[in-house]
C-alpha cells in the first residue's frame, strides 16, 4: 500500500510538471514539438493524446518538463504571445495538465470501488434511469458544441485566408507594377522620378 | 554489452542456470537448461504463456524446447506450441474432434506453426499443462497435478498434415517423446503400471463390447442385455456404435475395490447400453446385484455415490458415467482425478444401484453407479452397473425425493445420503437390505424417498404407464425439489435401472422396460425411465411424457409455467439423471481426459459429459439466484429441450448416433423451473442453451468452481460460460470490485489497443462506457467488468482533454466477442449498475464513424504559400521545427490573425466551461429523490453557446 502511495505521489508531480497543449497540427511529432519548446525549456517528455472517439479533432499532447516552474512558466508565455507550431497563424494553447489526461496512470491508493445493480423497485431506479439519459444528453451536447466549434474553427480560418489571398495579391499588384515597367512608364507619364514616389 | 545492461535495467531480473552446452560455428551461442525470469524459474520443456501480440486475453502456450543466448548477448528461446481448440477448430470441426475447453494440442509434425524461435522476453508467464495421455510412456499424473494444470492434452495436431493425432510417436515434432509426457517425479510411477493393467482390463472390455455390439446391432433400440462378467467384472455393454469400441475401451471390469477406482475414471466412460433402465436380462440382474452387493460393502465403507454416466448411442449402448456422487466437492475431484476413493465410492453406489434396482423408489438420488461390467438392457437402464462406475444416479434419484425440501446442490453429501436413502428405501420397500450401509446417513430423505416411493410405486404398479409414476414423481419433487444441480443425474441409465430395479425387484431394470414395471421404484426416475420406455424405443417421446406428467401436476407447484412444475417433478428425476449424467460426464472429462487414449469418442463423451455437469450447475446457480435466464424458456416449451439438446450436442448427437434418447430439459428454476435435458435411450443429456454456454467448459473444474465463487473467479471455462453472467445480478447488494486476476504481467502492449480497437468496433464488440468516474484507469474499468460481468476485457479510459467532461469519465471496452459485448449492454440497458454508490453506468455499443476516417483537415495554419502555387513552397521548412516555431511579434500579420484565433480560443472555452458547469440540477435531484447525488450537472439548462 505504502508503495502505491508513494507511486501516486510520484505520478502527481509528474502532473504538475507536465503541460497539456491542445490546437496542435496533425503534422505536429514529438521532435517538432520539443524542438520548438526547447528555446524555452528542456522537454522530458511528450506524449500525444489520441482521441479514440474522434480522431478528426486538432491534435493534444502532453509536453512533461523538468520541474513544475517551467510548467507554469510555459504555460504564462504561450497565454502571453500565441505560439505557433508548425504553421501559422493558429496558435497553440497550453494549460495545466490533470490526472485524468493520462493514460497510464497508477491507480488510487486506498480507493476501494463497489458496484451494484440497483433494485428496480428502489426509488433510486429511476434516479439513476434519469441520470443515465442525462449522460446520452450532455454527450449529445458535448458533441455538437464541439461540433460548433470546429465549424467556428473553420470559418474564421477560411476568413483568414480570404484576408490573406487580397493582402497577397495586392503586394503582387505592387510588386507587378514595378517589375514590368509600368510603374516607369508611369512615372514618365507624369513626369516624376520613381524614387521620388 | 550496454544494450544488455539497459535491457536488464529496465527488464524483470533474470539470471540464467544451469548451462547445457555451447553451438554455433564460433562457439558462441550458449544454451542453457534452465533460467529465472522475473522471480520464476524456467527450466527446458516447462510450458509457459506467450504474448500473443493480436490478443491480450489469449496468450500462446508453448513447451521450452531450447534455450540459448547468442553472441550477442540476446536471450533466445525455441518453443514448439501448443495449440488451443479455438486455434484448430477449422480443422477440429472438420475432423468431427471434441475437444474439451482446457485441452491443448501439442504441435507435431513438420512445418510451419511447429515451434518458432522468439526472444526470451517474449515468455509472460507459467503455464502448467499437465499430459494426461494413456500412454504407458507418460507417468500418470497425480491429481494434485491435474487440479492445478492450466491445461492438459493427449493429442497432438500435425503441422503438416492439419491432422489430429491420438498417439504419441517416438519423437513429436522433432522433441523426444519422454519431453512430451509428464517428468516422471520419483523415478517409478506406479501410473504405468496402473495404465497397463487398465489396458488389459480393457482390452478384455473391448472384446467384450464387441461381443455387445454385435448384439446390439441387431437390437439396436432396445436393450442389450446382455451382461457379461468377466472374471469378477461384469461388464455393461453399451451399445454404442462406433462409439461403442469406445466406451467398451472406457468401461473396466472392477477387480478389487481399489483397482474399481482406478478403473473408475475408464469406467465414466464406460458406456451404458442405449436403453436405459429397459431390459435387464436375467443374468445380467443378478451379476448386477451381485456387484451391487459388493459395492453395497464399499459404499457403507465410503459412502461415497460415484456417478456413473452410461452414455450410450446407439438404441441400446448408452455410456455409463460415473458420476461423482458428490455433486459438489467430491464431482470436481472425481472429475479431476479418479480418487481411488471415488473407486470405493463407486463401489459403493454400484451397491446403491443394485438397491435401487430393487428398490428403486427409495430414492431418487440414489447414487447410479454403474460400473462398466454390467451390461444393461439396452432399453432400461443399460445402467449396468459398471463395477467401476458407481451409481450417482440412485443418489440424484434420491436427492430428487429428498429435494422437495433438499437441496440437492447444497449438499453434495446429499448424494451420498441419497445413496444411503436409496438404500433405505431400498429396504423399506424391498429388499433394501443391501442398501444398508447408506442407509443411515439420508435418514430423513429416506422418510421423503420413501413417501416418494409409496406414491411412485402406486403409480408405477400402474405399470406401463411410466408417465402416471413420472408424474407422481414429478409430483414430489415439484413440491420442493430443487434438483439443482446438486443432483447429478449419473446418467438416465442408472434411473432407469432403478426404475427397473424397483420393478423388477433387485433385478428390476429390466423388468422395468418390459414395462412389467411392477414396482413403482423408479418413481421420479422411474418415471423418466419409465417415460422412456413407455415411449420405449422413442426417447424422444419421453420429453413429452415427462410433459404431460408435468401437466398433471402443474397445480403441485407453483412453477412459473404449470408444465414445468409437474415438469419439474418430472423434471427433477429427470434433472436428477441429468445431473447425475453430467456428474458422470464430469467425471468422464477428468477421466476422459486422462485416459488421453480414447478416442474422439471419449472425448465426446466427456464433451458430453461435461455439458451436463455444467447444466447441473448453471441451474443450481439459477436456483440460488433465482435468476433464470433460460430456464423459463425452457420451461414454456418442452420443444426447447430438444432444440437444445440438439444444439447442444452435436458431439453428443454423434455420441448417439443411434437413437438419442431423450431429451428433456427441466430447468428448475429456484422453487419452480429447471430445465433438464434427459435423454432417455443415450442418456445423453446436454445442457441447456446455457449449457451450451457452460459446454465450452467442458473441464469439470469449471462447473464447480462456478458454483464455489459466486462472485468472481476466474474460470477458464467459467468465464465463457453466459450463466455467470446473468445469475450473478442481485439487486441491491453491494458488491466489492475486485481485482482481475491477470495471467502475467508483460500482456498489455500498449501500442496496439488502437489497432485492436478498429477491429474492435468492426466485429462489434467495442463496447463505449459512459458516466464513469474519470478518475478510473483502465486498469479499474478492467476490474469492473470481469468483476460485474465475468468478463475478461480490454479497457482504455478516454483520456481527458480540456474540452471533456471532468465529470463524465468514459472507456473502450473491448470484449472478447461481439456475443459477450451485447450482452453486457443489454445487461446495463435493463438493469442499474451503480459504481462506488454514485452513479450508473451508460453502456453502449461503440460506434465510431471517424475511427478509420482520414484526419481531417487542420484549419488554422494558412500560409501565403497555399496561395501562390506558382512558389512551391519549401516544405523543407515544415520540417525545420523551428523555423515556424516561434512566438509572434506584434508587427507580424501573423501576430494579427494569431491573435483573432486566441480570441476564438476564449470563447469556445467559456463555451465548455458554461457548458460543463456543475449546475444546482443535481442537488436538485437530489433532493427529490433522496438520497441520490451525481456529480453530474445537468447541461440541458446550461447549454450555452456563447455567440
Amino acid at each position: 500500500m505504502a508503495a502505491s502511495a508513494e507511486e501516486y505521489a510520484a505520478f502527481e508531480e509528474r502532473v504538475r510538471r507536465t503541460v497539456y497543449m491542445d490546437n496542435l497540427s496533425p503534422q505536429v511529432t514529438e521532435n517538432v514539438l520539443k524542438a520548438a519548446l526547447d528555446q524555452f525549456v528542456n522537454v522530458v517528455n511528450v506524449q500525444f493524446i489520441p482521441n479514440y472517439i474522434n480522431p478528426s479533432l486538432p491534435r493534444a499532447a502532453l509536453v512533461e518538463m523538468e520541474t513544475p516552474n517551467q510548467a507554469s512558466a510555459i504555460i504564462t508565455e504561450m497565454a502571453d504571445s500565441p505560439f505557433m507550431v508548425l504553421g501559422m497563424p493558429r496558435p497553440v494553447r497550453a494549460c495545466a495538465a490533470e490526472v485524468e489526461m493520462f493514460d497510464s496512470r497508477p491507480k488510487k491508493p486506498g480507493r476501494k470501488i463497489t458496484y451494484k445493480w440497483l433494485d428496480p423497485e428502489d426509488p433510486d431506479f429511476e434516479v439513476a434511469r434519469k441520470m443515465e439519459v442525462l449522460t446520452g444528453k450532455h454527450a449529445a451536447e458535448t458533441e455538437f458544441l464541439l461540433n460548433h466549434q470546429l465549424k467556428e474553427e473553420e470559418n474564421l480560418a477560411n476568413q483568414q485566408l480570404e484576408t490573406l489571398k487580397a493582402h497577397y495579391k495586392k503586394y503582387e499588384l505592387i510588386d507587378g507594377v514595378l517589375s514590368d515597367n509600368t510603374a516607369k512608364k508611369l512615372a514618365d507619364r507624369y513626369r516624376t522620378r520613381l524614387s521620388d514616389a | 554489452m550496454a544494450s544488455a545492461e539497459i535491457e536488464n535495467s529496465c527488464k524483470p531480473e533474470f539470471s540464467w542456470g544451469k548451462k547445457r552446452g555451447v553451438g554455433g560455428k564460433k562457439k558462441e551461442v550458449q544454451f542453457y537448461e534452465s533460467f529465472t525470469y522475473d522471480g520464476v524459474e524456467y527450466v527446458l520443456y516447462d510450458c509457459v504463456y506467450m504474448q500473443n501480440k493480436d490478443r491480450q486475453a489469449e496468450p500462446y502456450i508453448g513447451k521450452l524446447v531450447k534455450i540459448w543466448k547468442n553472441s550477442d548477448n540476446s536471450k533466445k528461446i525455441k518453443v514448439q506450441w501448443f495449440f488451443r481448440p479455438s486455434e484448430i477448430s477449422y480443422w477440429l470441426e472438420k475432423l468431427s474432434v471434441v475437444a474439451s475447453e482446457n485441452e491443448l494440442f501439442l504441435a507435431s509434425g513438420d512445418g510451419k506453426g511447429l515451434a518458432n524461435v522468439n526472444p526470451l522476453e517474449a515468455i509472460v508467464g507459467k503455464c502448467f499443462v499437465v499430459c494426461v495421455s494413456r500412454d504407458d510412456r507418460n507417468p500418470e499424473p497425480s491429481e494434485e497435478q491435474l487440479r492445478n494444470a492450466d491445461y492438459v492434452f493427449y493429442r497432438s495436431f500435425d503441422v503438416g498434415q492439419c491432422s489430429i493425432l491420438d498417439k504419441m510417436n517416438d519423437k513429436v515434432g522433432g522433441l523426444e517423446v519422454r519431453f512430451v509426457f509428464n517428468r516422471q517425479e520419483n523415478g517409478i510411477d506406479t501410473g504405468p503400471i496402473l495404465g497397463s493393467k487398465v489396458k488389459e482390463k480393457d482390452s478384455r472390455i473391448s472384446e467384450a463390447y464387441e461381443e455387445t455390439l454385435q448384439h446390439l446391432g441387431q437390437q439396436p433400440h432396445e436393450v442389450l442385455e446382455s451382461i457379461k462378467e468377466d472374471g469378477n467384472h461384469s461388464h455393461l455393454v453399451a451399445k454404442e456404435d462406433a462409439e461403442a469400441g469406445y466406451l467398451l475401451s472406457k468401461v473396466e471390469t472392477f477387480n478389487g475395490h481399489a483397482e474399481s477406482f482406478l478403473d473408475h475414471l475408464k469406467p465414466r466412460v464406460g458406456k451404458r447400453s442405449a436403453p436405459l433402465v429397459d431390459q435387464l436380462n436375467g443374468e445380467v440382474t443378478s451379476s448386477i446385484s451381485q456387484k451391487n452387493n459388493s459395492a453395497d460393502a464399499n459404499a457403507a465403507t465410503k459412502q461415497v455415490s460415484d456417478s456413473v454416466l452410461p452414455a450410450s448411442k446407439g438404441v441400446a449402448g448408452e455410456r455409463l458415467e460415473c458420476d461423482p456422487p458428490n455433486l459438489d466437492d467430491k464431482s470436481s475431484k472425481r472429475e479431476k482425478l479418479d480418487d481411488p476413493v471415488k473407486l470405493t465410492k463407486s463401489k459403493e453406489k454400484i451397491n446403491i444401484e443394485q438397491l435401487t434396482p430393487k428398490q428403486v423408489d427409495l430414492k431418487k438420488s440414489s447414487l447410479v453407479s454403474v460400473e462398466e461390467k454390467t451390461k444393461l438392457g439396452p432399453r432400461k437402464d443399460t445402467v449396468g452397473l459398471d463395477k467401476r462406475g458407481k451409481l450417482i444416479k440412485d443418489s440424484n434419484v434420491l436427492d430428487e425425493r429428498p429435494s422437495k425440501k433438499l437441496k440437492v446442490q447444497e449438499s453434495v453429501k446429499l448424494s451420498e445420503d441419497k445413496d444411503k436413502n436409496y438404500l433405505e428405501k431400498d429396504n423399506s420397500t424391498t429388499s433394501g437390505s443391501k442398501a444398508e450401509g447408506s442407509l443411515a446417513a439420508g435418514s430423513s430423505a429416506e422418510g421423503t424417498g420413501k413417501a416418494i416411493l409409496a406414491q411412485s410405486l402406486s403409480r408405477p404398479v400402474k405399470d406401463t404407464k411410466f408417465s402416471e409414476d413420472s408424474g407422481a414423481l414429478g409430483d414430489r419433487p415439484s413440491k420442493k425439489l430443487k434438483v439443482q444441480e446438486s443432483v447429478k443425474l449419473f446418467e438416465d441409465k442408472d434411473k432407469n435401472s432403478l426404475d427397473r430395479a424397483t420393478t423388477s425387484g433387485s433385478n428390476a431394470k429390466g423388468p422395468l422396460f418390459a414395462g412389467s414395471s411392477t414396482e413403482a421404484i423408479g418413481r421420479a426416475k422411474l418415471a423418466q425411465n419409465s417415460n422412456g420406455p413407455e415411449k420405449d424405443t422413442k426417447f424422444n417421446e419421453e420429453p413429452k411424457a415427462l410433459e404431460y406428467q408435468p401437466l398433471k401436476k402443474v397445480k403441485d407447484k407453483e412453477s412459473k409455467s404449470v408444465k414445468l412444475s409437474e415438469d419439474k417433478s418430472k423434471n427433477n428425476l429427470e434433472k436428477v439423471n441429468i445431473t447425475t449424467s453430467g456428474s458422470n460426464e464430469k467425471g468422464f472429462g477428468a477421466g476422459g481426459v486422462i485416459e488421453d487414449k480414447r478416442k474422439a469418442t471419449v472425448a465426446q463423451n466427456s464433451a458430453l459429459m461435461d455439458d451436463g455437469p455444467s447444466k447441473e450447475k448453471p441451474n443450481g446457480k439459477v436456483n440460488e439466484l433465482n435468476k433464470t435466464i433460460a430456464g423459463p424458456d425452457k420451461i414454456h416449451t418442452k420443444e426447447e429441450p430438444g432444440e437444445k439438446m440438439e444444439k447442444l450436442s452435436k458431439s453428443s448427437s454423434k455420441l448417439d448416433k443411434g437413437p438419442p434418447t431423450e431429451m428433456c430439459e427441466l430447468k428448475l428454476s429456484e422453487n419452480s423451473n429447471d430445465s433438464v435435458g434427459l435423454e432417455n435411450g443415450p442418456s445423453m443429456v446436454k445442457p441447456n442453451a446455457k449449457t451450451n454456454l457452460l459446454m465450452k467448459n467442458r473441464s469439470g473444474k469449471g462447473p464447480l468452481e462456478e458454483k464455489l465463487d459466486e462472485k468472481i473467479r476466474p474460470n477458464k471455462g467459467s468465464t465463457k460460460s453466459s450463466n455467470a453472467f446473468v445469475d450473478d445480478k442481485i439487486y441491491g447488494k453491494i458488491f466489492d470490485v475486485t481485482q482481475r486476476p491477470e495471467k502475467g504481467k508483460w500482456f498489455k502492449s500498449p501500442g496496439i489497443f488502437l489497432e485492436r480497437m478498429v477491429v474492435a468496433h468492426d466485429e462489434g464488440k467495442l463496447v463505449l462506457l459512459q458516466n464513469l468516474d474519470p478518475s478510473f484507469t483502465s486498469a479499474e474499468v478492467e476490474d469492473i467488468v470481469w468483476s460485474v460481468f465475468k468478463e475478461t476485457c480490454t479497457a482504455k479510459v478516454v483520456q481527458g482533454t480540456a474540452i471533456s467532461s471532468p465529470f463524465c469519465g468514459r472507456a473502450l471496452v473491448i470484449f472478447n466477442s461481439a456475443e459477450v459485448a451485447e450482452r453486457a449492454v443489454k445487461e446495463l440497458i435493463d438493469g442499474c449498475l451503480i459504481i462506488s454508490n454514485q452513479r450508473p453506468v451508460v453502456g453502449c455499443i461503440a460506434n465510431l464513424p471517424h475511427l478509420r476516417g482520414k484526419l481531417s483537415t487542420f484549419h488554422g495554419h494558412v500560409s501565403v504559400d497555399e496561395v501562390d502555387k506558382n512558389k512551391t513552397q519549401t516544405r523543407k521548412d515544415k520540417r525545420d521545427a523551428k523555423s515556424s516555431c516561434h512566438s509572434s511579434q506584434p508587427n507580424s500579420v501573423a501576430y494579427d490573425l494569431g491573435t483573432e484565433w486566441c480570441l476564438l480560443q476564449k470563447r469556445s472555452n467559456f463555451s465548455w466551461q458554461k457548458l460543463h458547469k456543475q449546475g444546482p440540477t443535481q442537488e436538485k435531484i437530489g433532493k427529490v429523490y433522496r438520497l441520490l447525488v451525481y456529480k453530474i450537472s445537468d447541461f440541458a439548462i446550461v447549454l450555452v453557446i456563447v455567440d
